[in-house]
Formats: structure tokens, sequence, C-alpha cells
């Protein structure tokens, strides 16, 4: 990646002393690293274990809320920034993860821990979808700005098709799908405890639950972005016909970066569902689908920290706008998508550390 | 015992030939290279041999083993290894992750660093490990592009214009790069144009013209050929 | 007299789709195949005609005159955007298209602040007509008159005309253009804003159809998307032989299961069309022909 510096390039060459999976969590796909990032790491990881100790339940429950959606953000992160795969569908996994989710609990309840298979089948089906729809575009070939547009025709077609479920005919079992209006009804997640279940609404445990979940997440595409499949995928990126030309059989590595990329949208999509038990088609149609793409490319989609720090920060400033009406934050939005796609196409966070390292760079020069 | 080998290789493009009853064969341990007047079909063939394009007819043979219905990367898994004319190195890694990209599919570990060490060896750029590769002259790019071909140890190393755009000394050092891996037994096969380069490492020439073998013999039998002459008079290398 | 009648309903579905498929994506095709680029505020464009068309029509203005009106207004607002945000990404066709999002989103959520929610529309005009006792919308088969017309009108433009020459030298080979004294920028403009104004047209034709609200640009995109898609790069032999494809797919799975499936048979022509012709049908022509 064009914004390292040169000592950190040199420190691309592995160093014996370290684990292989200490390596692999720290470089070189990944623009984080070396003691201080690590040290600024572990403070951020200790202030968010301490925050709802002096935050309002408010407060808690909202930024459980955005953990949310950074899975997602993170997935596309791997589609697209690692491996140069335009998917804008994203939001189909999302939906057909939270539709299952709502399925899977609606009919069978809440207890002995059925809420956890929902979400693992909500999670299944998304990979599901992504390895037949995956097969179809990669296997066949399809790239580029086509890649883009037939994802999200998909993604389009399948809100359709979930917004006309209005009738009493629409149902799974107990669950109906309920058009325009979404399904609802569904369970929070719900843990089986000795004493009695534990439901998760929108609280401290739920909190607590998906900041661990998200560290997981972060720190296990980190050590996959680093390891030999992330070397292929930005290889792919950068030049897939070199990559093939290596001896890689690259639509297999795009296929599986997409299907763990979706995967990962699935994920957000029966996380949110359980947490607002409610999902309709407006998550995924044109609008909602622009919003994964809004908060991994202004971030800067090539690095996960870039991705998960962007996609806070952007969704705390697009709920601070929607104060105003949602239209406004809209705008807003596909402004700053503009703008970011025209002046800083490698995204915000990758501009600054340019910035600064050129910056750093001029100084060492005078001295 | 050959390592690559044709059967009456065709290729149609919309219409045009470009490849006709091509039967090339080389053998093991050898330097072959392939000339010809632009547009003779020469990277045709190449593409041919590494499964870019499929023939309309005819059979590929990579030591004795049929590989024309192979794709691209399983071909390279063979053991065939390419270096492009336009150096296809990922120009945003540095130089020491471009060749682990290259080595990783074969070795692992320190056995993959040591491939690595002495493959950056070979082409001196041990020095520039670190470096982003897109930063790198000319030359050391094409030189980083001939290490990433042969840190796997190929039997087979296609060379497409491996002297293009580069200074004489360079020219030089490439040659003898190409002579120290053929010494440890890995076959060439080179397009090039520059005839003193060809004459430095050449053990034959097949010269190609409108897509058929013209010519074929030691580089003198193909200097003092007539004909051969004829078809780069005209067509010619007025371009390189 | 029953025979009849199955004949023309078949071939007034098969050309109301054909005229929808063409018409809707037409302005997409011109912008992919010219320049290369897949615009996503394709939809928002033929918003802007539609809406403008019915605000003129409603002062009182003529309905075919209130359709230009809205036509040139799209393709006025696509030779702004271009000259202040697209002609930066020419460089960029995957950044493009991230780039046309936002204004896409900008312009749907601009004109529901602006316009609010939804805008009284106008009627069908020239009623029906009958056959065999089944009477039928006059005006669906104008539109497949001037989805035809369109086709022939631009074939004629990009071959016949100085702007079509200059416009493909442009896309072609841009330096000798230069070269040769073409004002590349300004035909990049003009192709850019003639993709907007075939859009709006889409919309201001459609109009008289559909619901006006902001954000009826996505009812076009899917059926646009998979024509240009199926077509390939070539507009003309890309665009007509494909809607023609897919509008006998998509009036066959209409007629049969409803729109919806219409929609999902385009999707699965289309993934299957991709398989066996990654360059489209332009590109599968191309190789036949020669």
């Amino acid at each position: 990646m064009g914004m390292l510096q040169r000592e950190d390039l040199k420190a691309s060459r592995p160093d014996g002393r370290m684990p292989g999976w200490l390596r692999l969590i720290n470089g070189p796909q990944t623009l984080g690293r070396g003691p201080l990032f690590w040290i600024v790491f572990a403070l951020t990881i200790g202030a968010a274990v301490v925050y709802p100790a002096f935050a309002d339940a408010w407060s808690v429950g909202n930024t459980a809320y955005f953990f949310c959606w950074v899975f997602m953000a993170l997935g596309l992160s791997l589609i697209w920034g690692y491996a140069g795969s335009l998917s804008f569908g994203q939001t189909a996994f999302f939906g057909l993860a939270g539709y299952t989710y709502g399925v899977v609990t609606i009919n069978f309840g809440a207890a002995y821990g059925l809420t956890i298979v929902g979400v693992l089948l909500g999670v299944g089906m998304s990979c599901l979808g992504a390895a037949v729809l995956g097969y179809i575009l990669f296997y066949g070939r399809i790239s580029g700005v086509f890649l883009g547009i037939v994802t999200l025709s998909t993604t389009l077609v399948f809100a359709t098709f979930m917004a006309q479920t209005a009738g009493s005919q629409w149902a799974i079992g107990d669950a109906r799908l309920g058009g325009d209006n979404g399904m609802t009804g569904m369970p929070p997640l719900t843990i089986p405890w000795a004493g009695g279940d534990i439901a998760l609404y929108s609280g401290v445990p739920l909190y607590y639950l998906l900041l661990a979940m998200l560290v997981i997440c972060y720190l296990g595409l980190r050590v996959l972005v680093n390891s030999r499949f992330g070397n292929v995928l930005v290889a792919i990126r950068e030049n897939p016909h070199r990559a093939e030309m290596l001896g890689y059989d690259i639509r297999r590595y795009q296929l599986i970066a997409f299907v763990i990329g979706s995967g990962l949208a699935g994920l957000s999509g029966v996380l949110y569902t359980a947490w607002g038990q409610y999902i309709s088609p407006s998550n995924m149609d044109l609008a909602a689908a622009a919003l994964p793409i809004i908060w991994v490319a202004v971030g800067g989609r090539k690095d996960l920290t870039a991705t998960l720090v962007g996609t806070l920060v952007v969704l705390g400033i697009f709920q601070n706008l929607t104060i105003f009406g949602s239209y406004y934050a809209f705008v807003i939005m596909g402004l700053l998508l503009v703008i970011v796609v025209v002046f800083l196409p490698e995204g915000l966070i990758p501009g600054l550390v340019k910035f600064f390292g050129r910056f750093r760079k001029r100084k060492e020069g005078m001295s | 015992m050959t390592i690559l080998r044709t059967e009456k290789l065709y290729k149609h493009f919309d219409g045009v030939k470009v490849a006709q009853d091509v039967n090339f064969s080389m053998e093991h341990g050898e330097i072959r290279c392939l000339i010809g007047p632009n547009g003779a079909g020469k990277s045709t063939f190449f593409k041919l041999v590494l499964g870019e394009h499929q023939p309309s007819s005819g059979e590929i043979y990579f030591s004795d083993q049929k590989i024309t219905k192979l794709r691209s990367f399983e071909r390279v898994k063979q053991g065939i290894a390419v270096k492009f004319q336009v150096p296809g190195i990922f120009s945003e890694l540095s130089v020491w992750q471009n060749m682990q990209i290259a080595v990783q599919n074969h070795l692992h570990g320190d056995s993959m660093t040591s491939a690595i060490d002495k493959a950056l060896a070979f082409v001196r750029l041990t020095d520039k490990a670190g470096e982003l590769a897109g930063e790198l002259s000319h030359g050391e790019q094409q030189w980083l592009e001939i290490g990433m071909a042969v840190s796997t140890e190929p039997r087979l190393l296609l060379l497409d214009e491996p002297t293009a755009g580069m200074t004489p000394e360079e020219t030089a050092r490439t040659g003898e790069m190409i002579q120290e891996l053929n010494r440890k037994g890995m076959s060439i096969l080179a397009v090039e144009h520059d005839m003193e380069f060809v004459r430095q490492i050449a053990h034959k020439v097949t010269v190609l013209n409108f897509g058929e073998i013209f010519a074929e013999g030691t580089i003198n039998e193909i200097e003092a050929n007539e004909e051969v002459a004829r078809i780069y008079l005209g067509t010619a290398d007025d371009d390189e | 007299m029953e025979y009849i009648h199955l004949a023309f309903t078949a071939f007034y579905q098969f050309g109301d789709a054909f005229a929808f498929l063409v018409l809707s994506a037409m302005g997409l095709a011109v912008i992919f195949g010219m320049m290369g680029i897949i615009n996503l505020a394709h939809g928002e464009f033929i918003m802007c005609g539609a809406y403008v068309t019915v605000a003129t029509a409603r002062l009182g203005v003529p309905l075919p005159i209130a359709m230009l009106c809205g036509s040139l207004a799209a393709g006025i607002l696509g030779i702004v955007l271009e000259r202040t945000i697209i002609h930066r990404l020419y460089h960029r066709p995957l950044d493009s298209i991230v780039a046309t999002w936002g204004i896409s989103l900008i312009l749907t959520q601009g004109t529901l602040i602006v316009l609010g929610s939804s805008m009284a529309g106008i009627s069908t005009p020239l009623g029906s007509f009958s056959v065999g006792g089944y009477s039928y919308s006059t005006y669906r088969m104008v539109l497949l008159g001037v989805a035809v017309l369109l086709l022939i009108g631009l074939y004629v433009l990009f071959h016949h005309t100085t702007f079509g020459i200059h416009s493909r030298a442009t896309i072609q080979a841009p330096h000798m253009a230069k070269a040769a004294g073409i004002d590349t920028g300004r035909m990049y403009s003009l192709t850019f804003g003639l993709g907007a104004a075939l859009a709006g047209l889409a919309g201001a034709l459609y109009a008289p159809t559909i619901s006006i609200v902001p954000t009826l640009g996505a009812n076009f995109l899917v059926e646009s998307f998979v024509t240009v898609v199926v077509g390939g790069a070539d507009v003309f032999l890309g665009t007509a032989p494909a809607a023609a494809t897919l509008a006998v797919i998509k009036a066959f799975l209409t007629g049969w299961q409803g729109q919806l499936m219409g929609q999902v048979g385009l999707l699965i022509t289309v993934m299957v069309v991709i398989r066996i012709l990654p360059q489209g049908l332009s590109g599968w022509l191309l190789k036949g022909r020669t």
C-alpha cells in the first residue's frame, strides 16, 4: 500500500523472533502496527470496556447499535478493499440473514439457546446465498463495474420481492414476511443460563457481547489479510492477470473472500434484527445499499482499521444529522461520498496517514 | 525428451489466422529464442502455451503431458513460469511481498524465506527488499519479475522480450542471468528482437511469420538464411 | 378470431416490454458504450425528466412539448454534473460508479426535501383501442414506435453526423481526436449530456403512467442494468438485440407470474448470458460478423 512509510515496509520482512500468529496480526497488509499502535489499541479497548460505567443507558444501547453495523463494513472492506471486487449487494445478505433469524426464532421461540441457532442459520444462509451468486459471477469471470451492477440488481430485485409479501399467504410457519412493513416480533438474542435465560435487550450485556465479537472479528480479519490468503487477495486487486500467472486460481480466492465478507454482512443483519426486533425491505433498498459503500469508502476501504474507525465515525455523523431529518442525512452522506471519491480515493484515514508520513519525512530530511 | 511440444496448433481470431499448423518442439535444458516480424504470432504463441487463449485445434504438451485443456494457473503449477514484456509486478507492494506472493504457493516458513533471499540475491535486489516495487528503476522491475518467475524453480521459463527498454549493461547482465539459470537445468523460451542478445544466449532460433514456423536452426544458419532476411525487410524492425 | 387476439396480445406485451427496456436502458447504454462509465445516477436523470414533464404539463404546456422540456432538463443536469464532477473520474471507471451513486443519493433525497414525497401526476393520454373485443392502451403502442424511432435516430446520429463521428473518434482514440482538432472535453460533455437527456426522455415518456415520487428512478434501474450488461459495450448491436431477447422473457414471465417474476427472470437471464457470452451480445455479434 502506497501510504506506508519506508520503515514500515522494512518491517514487512518477517521477523523470526515473533510467533507466527502475532506476526500476522501485525502486518504487512494492515496500516496500524508496531508498539505505539497496539498501545493505543489496548487503551481504546479499555475505554470501551469502562464506557458503560460512565454513560447513560441510551448511549450504551446506541453504541451497541453502531457495533451491529461494523461487521458488514469489515466484510465489505475485505471484498472491495482487499480483493478489489465491487460488491454493491451486501445489504441483500444483511436482509437474507435478518429474515432467516426472524423465521427461525418466531417459529421456534427463544428458549434452549434457539436464538443462537437463529444467528448461525442466518449467517449460514447469507454465506450460502453468497456462494451461489459468487460462483456464478466469479466463475463466469465477471469483474469490474459489471460485478457491481449485477450484485446491486440482485439486491434491488430481492428488496422488491420482500416488499410485495404483505399478504397473509406470505408466511413461513408463524412468521409473516410482512411486505413493506417488514417482519416484527422476533425475540432478542437470548443466552441460555442455569438461573433462567438471559434476554439481551438493547443494554449493557448486549454491548459487551457485541464489543467482544467485534474485537475477535477485527483481529481475526487482520490475521486473514496478513496471511498467505491475504497476500493473494491483494495481488489479485493489484494485478489479477499476474496473480493467475503465478499459479493462483483467482476465482477461488475472490469467491472465498466474497463468501466471508457476505457472511459478515449476514452477521450484521441478524444482530441488527435481534437488536431492534425488526427487519424490512428498506434495510436493503438502493439508499440502504449505499450506506456500507459510504462507510467503507470514507474511512479507507483498503485497510481494516480505517474501515472500522471510519464506519463508527460516519454512523455517528449520520445519526446526528437525522435529527434534522433522514433526507438531510442522506444528502450529506451523498456529498461526503462524492467528495471523498473525487479528492481522496483511498479514503480519509489513509489520506491523513500519507499526509503526516510526508510531513515526518520532510522533518527528518531537514534535521 | 521434449520440454515443450505443440502438435498442429491452429488459432483463428475473428477469422484471422494467428497460428497455423505450428509444430514446435524444444528439448529439456535448451535456450530457444523466438523471433519474427511484428504480428508474426509470437505473443499469440506465448498466450497459447500459457492457456490465455484456447487453440482452435491442435495440442500442447509440457514434458510430454498434454496441457491443452488446463487453465493458466494449473499450467503454472505444473512448472511453467513467465515474465511478461510489460513488468507485471505488484507496484504498490514491497519487493519482498512481491517475492512472497510468487513463492508462497510452493514453499512455507524458513524454506520460503531462504528461497526469497536466494532469488533476490540472484537478481541483485537484496538491498531493495523493503522498497515499493513501483519505485524501482525499469531495469530493476524487469529483474524483480525474473526473480519472481524463477523463485519457484520452474522447469520452463517463458520470457517475453526480457531486455526491452534496458541499457546495454543491463542487457548483458540479463543474458548472464539467463545462462546461469540454464546451467542449473532450466529450459528457457524467449521472444527477443535484439539479435546481439539472441546470439549471446540462444542454442537454437525459431522464426515465426504469419503464424507459421518459417525457419528453425542455429543463429548462424538463421542469419545466413536469405528468406529470413527478406521477411524482415519491408515489414521491418524500424520501430525497434 | 381467438388466435388473432392471442397473437396480438403476445405482440402487445412484447412491444410494451421492448419499449420499456430500450427506453430505460438507452441513456445508460450511450454513456457506458461511449465513455465506459456506469452511471448510477441514471435513475435520477429519469426522475428529473418525469418531474419536469409533469410540472410543465400541469402548467398547461402541450404534453409532447412538456416531455421535450423534461428530456432537455435532464440533459442540462447531465452536462452540469459532467463538468463539475464526472470529468475528474474518466481514468478511474470503478470510482466513477461509486461517485455517481453519491450523486444519486443527493438528487433523490434532495428532491424529497424540496418537493416532498410525491407530486400529483398526469393521466395517460390517447385512450385505448380494441382488437377482437379486447382493449389496449394506445399510448403503450406509441411508446413502442418512439423506442424504434429512437434506435434508428441514434444510429443515424452516431454514424452519419459530424457529432457522431467526432464523438466516436474521441472515444476510440482521444489523442488522435485531439490532434485532429476535436475539442474532446466538449465531446465528453455532450455525450454524457445526450445520455442524460435520453434517460430524461424515458422518464418523460413514462411520466403519465407512473406515480411521481422522488424514488421513481429505481423502478427503471434493474431493467436498464440488465439490458446494458446483456448487450455489452456496443450501443446499437447490443441494446436493441438485448432488449428484444429480454422483452420476450419479461413479457412471458410478467404475463404468467406478474411484474416481479419478470424481473427475476431478467436477472437469471443476465447471469446465464454472462456465463456463456462474457462480452455481451454485441461482443458475440461482432465476433460472428468478421
